[in-house]
């Protein structure tokens, strides 16, 4: 009779303990949605995970319809604004997941190991979903965290197969895989993947031609897959671009088609236009003077190299190229915020 | 200047004179200067003079017009990895590899240094101050990827120097991965440059192996598949050679084993006769009359 009322007690206080967690959950989410969405993030960093559970378990109850949204972008702005190599991170990310899972076809393999059942919430809308899946993915790619990317990379694509922001980051992870900075793939698997990347591109360019980032990389991969004509084709525009990144390494690449084209001349100039985009750069400056070197001028060459290799070049487009789109970080996770409530 | 001139030492000809801590410069006659290792398949073979070389360029036999242990100064670039994977006690260690290599410099001698990550880095050009180098080399920081390929065409392309020999030292723990140059545009950098290229490897990782039953487990470097093709193909196409430190505590004794063994070779001149097409010009050298291991540049280009 003791021990059952000692299992009672015990039953009372867990049940008292998960309100509580559930509560405190709650009054987070309701600020993230209501109030100082930046507290709401740091104060959800600050929840044990088994409050997180706890009120993560409340939506398979809730009645309100309207909650996943929220939460959704909620925890993925807790795992992916600042940091998400810590083991919290992940957590966040799992927990996102799940309730962007929820609705999805059954047959998508999950890419968490938690799950939500709601009774009366509705999933999150197509668009919320494609946003989340552009946001981490594309946070995940510029960690070079390619075989994470992959998993939600294949959802997004089975989703929205249209959707032209998701077959670039499909791009960028071919791209990616071909890079010995992230992996170490056979050449048939690298010629495979550039096919790879080359489709992806050419889709965003069917469906948005004026994507010079798809452009661009669509001349990369050409390049690479020895296509030289066209490459050049399509980066010679890339001259003319507002944006000193794209212009940078749309010359750098036009240098090495123009080099594989046994133009040396116009490889010279393009390397040299690419270094007056972006002066501190290096890889161009770098590409002129071993051209010049080839060509016999090595006074010239070896004068390039303090300006290529010196104290003041600490930025190169080239460096972070395989790592797609990483300042759009930031913007698709605001973006992610203000559908917070729909 | 031409590629002529350029690539085989050419115009400000030299003729060392034996037991001379100077050298002689005369003008106005291209030379080729080749730098050998003459070794008996370990150590080097000291004693030789012009008329125990064969040389043929293109084929062609050439008469040398000198051959002798150099007293020149050394131009001695290093190109160090400081990528992430370099980081703690292999920093170190690189460290005192570079000051063992500076102690043994002489007060004309000069040394470059070169370092990078994803970034190449030209620390300091060719310089005597030997103080500030080690100064240099005492707050480089390790971090980031690894564009080996780029920090050696700078290195390479730091070599040009016409009034000493010039020496390339590049060391890296790893794979490149984010160089813009290809193995193949650097290695020919590399084949038309006047500089011998030592490169220093060290394994990736190291596992333990057990030597059998009842044996003690020994620790095993475990270098990555192609590590070392690129460091080790722009060597031997200078004449110079890879050297598998294995792990980052052996890179000083590596470090000055390249020195000492530099300061052993040979250089040979010569005027090159009847080869005086434009483009590559192949090497071929031999000690006659006895068994040597020869270790010299593949050719020049004209």
């Amino acid at each position: 009779m003791r021990r059952c009322g000692l299992l009672a007690l015990a039953a009372l206080c867990l049940c008292a303990s998960r309100a509580q967690a559930q509560q405190a959950y709650a009054a987070v989410l309701l600020e993230y949605l209501t109030g100082d969405a930046d507290a709401a993030v740091g104060k959800l960093r600050g929840l044990g995970r088994d409050e997180i559970l706890a009120g993560v378990d409340a939506f398979n109850t809730t009645r309100s319809k309207v909650v996943l949204p929220g939460a959704a972008a909620l925890h993925t702005e807790a795992a992916l604004r600042v940091r998400q190599e810590s083991a919290d991170g992940l957590f966040n990310i799992q927990v996102a997941t799940a309730i962007v899972e929820f609705g999805e076809p059954g047959h998508l393999k999950s890419n968490t190991p938690l799950s939500i059942q709601p009774a009366y919430a509705t999933p999150v809308t197509p668009e919320f979903r494609n946003l989340f899946y552009c946001a981490v993915i594309n946070v995940l790619l510029a960690g070079g965290r390619l075989q994470m990317a992959s998993g939600y990379l294949s959802h997004a694509i089975a989703l929205s197969p249209a959707n032209t922001e998701i077959q670039l980051l499909a791009g960028v992870g071919q791209e990616m895989r071909t890079s010995q900075r992230i992996t170490g793939l056979s050449a048939g698997a690298r010629r495979d993947a550039l096919r790879e990347a080359e489709r992806h591109y050419r889709a965003v360019l069917a469906g948005q031609p004026g994507r010079l980032e798809a452009r661009l990389r669509l001349g990369r991969v050409v390049q690479q897959r020895n296509e030289l004509g066209e490459a050049r084709t399509l980066l010679q525009p890339l001259a003319a671009a507002a944006d000193d990144r794209i212009a940078y390494l749309g010359q750098l690449f036009l240098g090495g088609v123009e080099d594989g084209l046994q133009h040396p001349d116009l490889a010279l100039a393009a390397y040299d236009a690419a270094a007056a985009r972006v002066p501190l750069a290096q890889a161009a400056r770098l590409a002129a003077s071993e051209l010049r070197h080839r060509r016999g001028d090595r006074r010239a060459a070896a004068d390039a190299v303090p300006a290529a290799a010196g104290d003041a070049n600490t930025y190169d487009p080239w460096w972070t190229y395989i790592f797609g789109e990483y300042w759009r970080n930031d913007l698709l996770l605001d973006a992610l915020r203000k559908m917070r409530r729909t | 200047m031409t590629a002529r001139a350029a690539c085989a030492v050419a115009i400000a000809a030299l003729v060392p004179l034996a037991g001379s801590a100077r050298q002689t410069f005369r003008s106005g006659i291209d030379l080729v200067r080749v730098d050998a290792l003459i070794t008996d398949g370990r150590k080097p073979i000291a004693g030789l003079t012009a008329k125990d070389f064969e040389l043929r360029d293109n084929g062609v036999l050439q008469s040398l017009d000198s051959a002798v242990l150099e007293t020149l100064p050394l131009s001695i670039v290093f190109v160090l990895d400081t990528s992430g994977s370099v980081a703690g006690t292999k920093l170190s260690h690189l460290g005192d590899a570079v000051e063992l290599i500076l102690e043994g410099l002489r007060p004309d001698d000069r040394a470059a240094l070169v370092t990078f990550s994803h970034r190449v880095w030209m620390k300091t050009p060719l310089m005597s101050d030997f103080g500030a180098m080690r100064k240099l080399m005492s707050s480089a920081n390790a971090a980031g990827g690894t564009a080996l390929r780029d920090a050696v065409y700078a290195g390479l392309a730091l070599t040009d120097v016409q009034d000493s020999r010039p020496l390339l030292i590049a060391f890296s723990d790893g794979l490149d991965n984010t160089s813009w140059m290809s193995d193949a545009v650097v290695e020919q950098a590399a084949r038309r440059s006047n500089a011998v290229v030592y490169g220093v490897a060290v394994a990736e990782r190291t596992i333990l192996r057990s030597g059998g039953i009842g044996m003690r487990f020994q620790r095993v470097p475990q270098y990555a598949p192609g590590q070392t093709d690129f460091l080790e193909a722009v060597a031997e196409s200078t004449g110079g050679r890879l050297l598998k430190a294995d792990a980052t505590d052996k890179l000083p004794t590596a470090f000055d084993e390249i020195l000492r063994e530099f300061r052993t070779r040979y250089v040979l001149t010569y005027s090159p006769q009847r080869v005086d097409a434009p483009g590559w010009h192949r090497i071929d050298l031999k000690v006659r009359k006895r068994a040597a291991e020869v270790k010299a540049r593949a050719g020049y280009q004209k």
